[in-house]
């Protein structure tokens, strides 16, 4: 039995004739923390829009929880902008949430899910925060009712390196303590890398590609990269010993994913070639996500 | 809904726009008062307080002053609920009440009692300086018990109703717009400039020799048919039709609006 959490089935939305998300067809199972990846503009906030139920879909269908009651499932969502009162001041925002969900008016709770996020501002009313204490705030009221699904775009907005990390620690905490699902779109692909367990690529509405981390890490290409100076000689030894390479001005790629630095280095030992430096470079997040890009711009030429 | 419900309250506790627009209610109130109470020595002769600030000279069928909408009741009312209210669109803190598995209905019932419940307070707090005033003045004394007591609780009744009005036109224009700014300015110039052209209407109709009994159905245009001393029966039933029925459609209005909106 599926333990998907979200499924989306050819979903769709069209603005002017536009379609800002096109035929989006995904699973995200419960437990995972789900990085929605995309440039500006690739539907990444439309999409959210439509799984919180702020939008409807112009055609489609999706489900939070198909396995089980709605109403068993909480729901959280940070979209865009922080959504707080401004004229209340932190622990009356949580306390008017609080109420909302029908959860006891605890203020040893509000508290500690305010240190949680790193807050401490008493008295003082939201609308005078800075965006990250913002930020942090409207955290903490999506995280009040314990939720199963948090929806977050983009919520490192504003916040600095080490609120950053806070933050990521938090959500990875959650998820392996009370197993809450995280979809969190982000354009800092390093910040996502390091916590992330799945991802869904977007392009233009589209979703181009859908993935666990582990398979993008062992799809993730890797090269050994020598840095020397006689370049022509060492591409001649590599490419007569049946290796792919690419060389450039005092470093020389060995493209092949097989190759292993020892044999690498035994090649030019043997034709006499002074090495200064051998390292083994993985495809990063990045480059993947760039790769990934230009196959869909090609796919879509064709 | 109570959830909703108990959240509003909670925000209303809180918040200043409530008491501030009470308090305005009620200095103008005061102000009203006082004005009519010095009217004698300025133009030399003044008239009914009790007929003016209520409205009519027979108890029995009489049109308020409240009941106008362009009075300042219906115009805090429209603040309120664009201000208060309005806050959740304006915030975006309606995703928070969305996401809390609230169905629209629910969440726009709950903003409609809440509205509903500012009309009231505001209704009563301005008649209730009036009738304070006029008591301790000792303005009621031409008047029998019954008289005044009636003429008290139907310048409420049609003083609410034409709140419950401009209440139920600004959530439609919130809820549609979802901007504050024009959830004031269209109810409040709205109301006047139909009011005004409905009048033109009237008075035109009139001339052409339309039955009186037919130009007492169109809205806003209403309270120039009232004649005091005589029994207005049938217009205050033509009123309260009337009213009820716009607060009602835009009530409903209101709610399919808000179920079908695209959200931020």
């Amino acid at each position: 039995m599926t333990n998907a959490i979200i499924t989306t089935t050819n979903l769709t939305k069209e603005y002017n004739g536009k379609r800002v998300v096109d035929n989006v067809t995904l699973q995200i199972n419960q437990g995972e923390i789900c990085g929605l990846v995309g440039k500006n503009g690739a539907g990444k906030t439309t999409l959210m829009r439509l799984l919180t139920g702020l939008i409807t879909p112009t055609s489609g269908s999706f489900a939070i929880c198909p396995n089980q009651a709605r109403t068993d499932t909480k729901v959280a969502a940070l979209i865009e902008a922080p959504s707080l009162y401004g004229g209340l001041s932190a622990m009356d925002n949580l306390r008017a949430q609080a109420r909302l969900l029908g959860i006891a008016d605890d203020r040893a709770y509000f508290d500690k899910t305010l240190q949680l996020v790193g807050l401490d501002t008493g008295n003082q009313k939201a609308a005078t925060f800075s965006l990250g204490m913002k930020q942090r705030l409207a955290i903490a009221v999506a995280l009040l009712g314990k939720p199963s699904l948090v929806l977050l775009d983009e919520p490192t907005n504003g916040l600095d390196p080490q609120g950053i990390m806070d933050l990521r620690q938090l959500f990875v905490q959650l998820n392996q303590q009370f197993g809450i699902t995280f979809v969190i779109s982000s354009h800092i692909l390093s910040e996502l890398g390091k916590f992330a367990t799945s991802y869904c690529f977007v392009n233009n509405g589209r979703l181009i590609k859908q993935a666990t981390a582990a398979e993008i890490e062992s799809n993730c290409s890797k090269l050994v990269r020598v840095n020397l100076q006689d370049v022509p000689t060492a591409y001649s030894l590599l490419k007569g010993a049946g290796y792919t390479v690419e060389g450039r001005l005092g470093q020389i790629d060995v493209l092949d994913a097989d190759a292993k630095v020892a044999d690498v280095v035994g090649v030019l030992a043997q034709g006499g070639v002074d090495i200064v430096n051998v390292q083994t470079i993985s495809q990063t997040l990045e480059d993947y996500y760039v790769a990934l890009l230009k196959e869909d711009k090609k796919c879509q030429k064709c | 809904m109570s959830k909703v419900l108990n959240t509003l309250l909670f925000r209303l506790k809180k918040s200043k726009i409530l008491w501030v627009l009470l308090a305005l209610t009620v200095a103008m109130a005061l102000l009203d008062v006082g004005l009519l109470k010095l009217l004698p020595l300025i133009a030399g002769s003044g008239s009914d307080m009790v007929a003016t600030l209520l409205g009519g000279d027979a108890f029995a069928t009489t049109f308020s002053t409240l009941a106008r909408t362009d009075s300042y009741s219906a115009m805090f009312v429209v603040f309120f609920v664009a201000l208060f209210v309005g806050t959740d669109f304006s915030e975006g803190t309606l995703r928070n009440v969305l996401l809390s598995n609230k169905s629209r209905l629910q969440i726009y019932l709950a903003y409609l009692i809440v509205s509903v419940g500012c009309c009231i307070a505001f209704v009563f707090a301005q008649a209730a300086v009036y009738v304070v005033a006029l008591a301790l003045m000792g303005e009621f004394a031409k008047y029998t018990l019954v008289q005044a007591l009636t003429g008290i609780f139907s310048s409420i009744g049609l003083g609410v109703l034409s709140c419950f009005v401009m209440a139920a036109t600004t959530l439609l224009v919130l809820v549609g717009t979802k901007k504050r700014v024009l959830a004031v300015i269209l109810p409040l110039a709205g109301t006047m400039v139909l009011a005004t052209v409905f009048e033109v209407v009237v008075l035109v109709a009139q001339v052409q020799g339309m039955a009186v009994g037919a130009l007492q159905w169109i809205p806003f245009a209403q309270q120039m048919f009232f004649n005091a001393g005589a029994n207005n029966g049938a217009l205050l039933g033509k009123i309260l039709l009337v009213n009820g029925l716009l607060a009602a459609g835009e009530g409903v209005l209101g709610y399919f609006v808000f179920a079908k909106a695209q959200l931020k």
